[in-house]
């Protein structure tokens, strides 16, 4: 080799060294030379720090909660304050960049205090697309519901009181006998179909109250409402928002309602406040959902994964009085996601993601050793439990000879689904369960009357749980061949 | 020297062929019609070997076969097995279904194009899809259905019933106004615009499981095949098939146009009639227990065409025997290459769409 070219590889070293020392120079090197306003040495930077990594890993999807659990207070503050001092990013701690400005500094800080002392207004949270959005805190809210799910949750949180929180527009399902629409909501105006709601209604609902707040679920299942954030982004008095309800996590969703309706400046009855906010509901709801659902996650919690009873959900054609569909429960209806939660290995992916169709022939291939076959059944509302009954006895005679006797079918009510979601998990959790002392000691009476109480219908006899039609079995087929 | 065509029967001869070449001409031309029906029925009995070994349930080709010939055999005995059930309940069912419905498609269809003298016009052509698409929803996303049944039955008796209505409009404007083929057309066109702007409507406000639901009806499929429903469909496909046969004359008259079979006698409009009435009820019985499955009615008969000629004497068995094949052959593809049997309506449209087009470049002009 030479020389010139030699003298050129060293050179070259160098410079790569030296430009990688002040590298490290750069960006280590400030830490232990940083000191705070007060001229005293910071405390030295924690290794672990106890923040949800992802939005759905919290309980309230507020953006500030950054310990992730159902409140927003001084905790949250000393988290962030953790991060800030970690130097975080917003991109591994999403729940801590509270004012979503893309970075985790003092200002996230004082936005968390703000929502709790009031003064701030704006509240950032993530809805149920996962996308951040925001809200804007409003003395009086007037709430449009679309779909019985979400109609459910906004009753339950707005059930506090009536003149702070008015529901005033829904889409048709409100009309069904759960929600006595006509003897408790009079002058509720019919916004049209949950999937297409008529923009010119909504209109006229800001017009007459001021402000209305539209709830409703994620884009893909009310698929042309994608464009409602776009008509209403230049109107502050329509305010769009997106939440869980049956789609898997309707705790958080009515949590993260009643936050946004009225989280903001809120004092506890320990502290002053009237006990009648949305808050305050919304947190008697985490209360009783854990009272139930609690006992049944940590009884799961001890089974083994092979020993899990094999479950399959499905909707059954005949089973229903219209419906004409022969399809599982997969993955998304909610139905498989209660099935897990309550300790069931669910097979229903045996058949194809999602829900799909299946035969006789298909439960004779894929469902000859399931231990447990939930028929869905609707009508629990109707105060009709031949619904109930005959969702089981479709099932059963359609099965007859491609299942095995050994399989225990049940129904239960499809309309389960959405905010009484403790009261199914009982359901589920005492059949899938049967040797878990705890989880049978747990009474689905008991669950339902606590709910009917929460929703404000305890002055309503037909909702009394001995007038419904939850669940009915267990039935069996009689032939295996 | 040069050729001449007798006419219809797509038969060419020399100028001044004697008679003895006449005759052997035309008794050839028959020979190749027979063995093309030969061919498609032995083209159809080996789709329908095939689609029976075919299912989500392990049972070997063989032990397919061996489970029909037990049963047969030890009919008081019952089902003995899954197997057996499985064969017998749900694969024989599915199998005559698809030949049953495929066949009476695809002669109404070829009746529809000898009688409306269009290539392009089968038994949807009057608007049947969209009456009975129509019945279906209301029963399924309203739960209105005509005399009160509910389930699969109202879901089956609102489709037929509302299927007829297209039919019974054109049927009407025929007799009344004595309207042509393409007036006719028009009709069922039109009407057919009013059935899917309802059905639409009660889509767009119902719950997503009705929806979903009805949907699904109007892809069509096999999968409500059982022996109870097959002597409905069977009877109905089975005696309109054998009208429709029994007045071929007819409809080689018309296919020649209406003033040609004014000549030979034919009373045109009370025939169109007739055979409209025949047509609707054949493919309303179809289409209420399978939902609508098309291009089976289009192309089946083109299919036969190629091969018999545009003589509904043969044709009209001949298209039986094509539409029944396109149905059992589009049920083993919707079977074999997914986890989930895909509605038959879609691989009929998927595979009919091509075959169509190839059909159409490749066609004999002197067939139709």
């Amino acid at each position: 080799m030479e020389k010139s070219h030699l003298i050129a590889i060293v050179a070259a070293i160098i410079v790569i060294v030296v430009i990688a020392a002040a590298a490290i120079m750069l960006t280590n090197g400030g830490n232990d030379d940083k000191k705070d306003n007060g001229g005293n040495t910071p405390p030295a930077t924690p290794t672990t720090i106890n923040s949800p990594s992802e939005y759905t890993e919290a309980r309230l999807w507020v953006i500030g909660n950054a310990d992730g659990n159902e409140l927003l207070d001084e905790n949250d503050v000393e988290v962030i304050q953790s991060i800030i001092d970690a130097k975080g990013s917003a991109a591994k701690y999403p729940m801590a960049d509270a004012n979503i400005d893309g970075a985790i500094d003092s200002k996230d800080i004082d936005h968390v205090r703000g929502l709790i002392n009031g003064s701030q207004k704006t509240i950032n949270y993530y809805n149920a697309d996962g996308d951040k959005s925001t809200y804007h805190y409003t003395e009086k809210v007037n709430a449009i519901s679309l779909h019985r799910c979400v109609s459910r949750s906004i009753i339950l949180v707005t059930n506090a009181d009536s003149d702070r929180y008015k529901l005033v527009g829904s889409d048709p399902h409100i009309r069904e006998a759960e929600f006595n629409a006509a003897n408790d909501y009079p002058d509720l105006v019919d916004v049209g179909a949950a999937g297409n709601p008529e923009i010119e209604q909504i209109r006229n609902l800001e017009n007459r109250y001021g402000s209305v707040v539209v709830n409703l679920g994620n884009v893909a299942t009310y698929t042309n409402t994608a464009g409602l954030e776009t008509i209403f982004a230049s109107d502050p008095n329509v305010q769009i928002v997106r939440l869980e309800t049956w789609e898997g996590h309707s705790t958080e969703g009515i949590l993260t309602w009643g936050f946004l309706f009225g989280g903001v400046g809120y004092k506890s009855p320990a502290q002053g406040g009237n006990g009648l906010s949305s808050w305050d509901q919304a947190l008697k709801y985490v209360k009783y959902v854990d009272k139930y659902e609690g006992v049944i996650v940590d009884e799961v919690a001890k089974v083994k994964e092979s020993d899990k009873p094999k479950v399959l959900a499905l909707y059954c054609e005949g089973a229903w009085p219209n419906n004409s569909s022969n399809k599982t429960r997969g993955e998304g209806s909610g139905d498989m996601e209660m099935s897990v939660l309550c300790g069931a290995n669910n097979i229903y992916q045996r058949f194809g993601n999602g829900s799909v169709s299946y035969t006789p022939e298909d439960l004779a291939a894929h469902a000859r050793d399931a231990d447990y076959i939930f028929s869905m059944s609707g009508g629990m509302f109707d105060g009709d439990s031949t619904l109930a009954k005959r969702a089981v006895d479709v099932f059963v005679d359609k099965a007859n000879g491609y299942i095995t006797p050994k399989t225990t079918i049940y129904s239960v009510s499809w309309q389960l689904n959405g905010a009484p979601h403790p009261v199914q998990a009982v359901v589920f959790g005492k059949i899938i369960n049967p040797d878990s002392a705890p989880i049978q000691k747990l009474s689905v009476e008991q669950c339902w009357e606590e709910y009917r109480g929460l929703m404000g219908w305890s002055d309503r006899p037909e909702m009394a749980y001995s007038n419904l039609a939850i669940w009915y079995g267990p039935s069996h087929t009689t032939s295996s061949a | 020297m040069g050729l001449r065509s007798i006419k219809g029967k797509g038969i060419q001869v020399a100028q001044g062929a004697d008679v003895e070449t006449i005759v052997g001409t035309y008794r050839s031309s028959s020979r190749r019609k027979v063995f093309g029906m030969l061919f498609f029925l032995l083209l159809i009995m080996l789709a329908s070997g095939i689609a029976m070994g075919i299912g989500s349930y392990e049972i070997s080709f063989t032990g397919v076969y061996s489970m029909i010939w037990e049963h047969l055999t030890h009919w008081s005995d019952g089902f003995t097995s899954v197997d057996m059930r499985v064969v017998w309940e749900q694969r024989l069912p599915r199998l005559l279904f698809a030949i049953i419905s495929g066949a009476g498609l695809a002669a109404t269809g070829a009746a529809m194009q000898s009688m409306l003298k269009n290539p392009l016009a089968d038994s949807y052509t009057t608007g049947i899809s969209s009456g009975a698409s129509f019945g279906a929803t209301l029963a399924i996303t309203m739960g209105i259905t005509v005399g009160g049944f509910v389930g699969n039955v109202g879901i089956v008796t609102n489709a037929f019933l509302f299927s007829l209505i297209p039919s019974a409009v054109i049927l009407g404007l025929s007799v009344m106004k004595k309207a042509s083929p393409s007036t006719m057309i028009l009709a069922g066109i039109s009407v057919m615009y009013i059935f899917n702007a309802l059905t639409s409507y009660m889509m767009l406000v119902a719950d997503e499981q009705s929806m979903s639901a009805a949907y699904e009806w109007t892809m069509g499929s096999l999968n409500k095949a059982s022996w109870n429903t097959m002597p409905i469909m069977f009877g109905v496909t089975a005696v309109g098939s054998a009208l429709i046969f029994y007045m071929s004359r007819y409809l080689n008259a018309m296919n020649a146009g209406d003033d040609f079979a004014k000549t030979l006698g034919v009373n045109v409009q009370r025939i169109r009639v007739v055979l409209l009435a025949i047509i609707s009820i054949v493919a309303a019985s179809i289409v209420s227990f399978t939902g609508i499955i098309g291009f089976v009615g289009l192309v089946g008969p083109h299919m036969a065409r190629i091969v018999i000629g545009s003589d509904n004497k043969y044709l009209v068995p001949a298209s039986m025997l094509t539409g029944a094949t396109i149905m059992v052959v589009c049920d083993i593809i919707a079977k074999a290459f997914t986890h989930v049997a895909i509605p038959i309506g879609i691989v009929t449209s998927l595979i009919g769409g091509p075959v169509f087009l190839i059909l159409i470049l490749r066609q004999r002009k002197e067939v139709w």
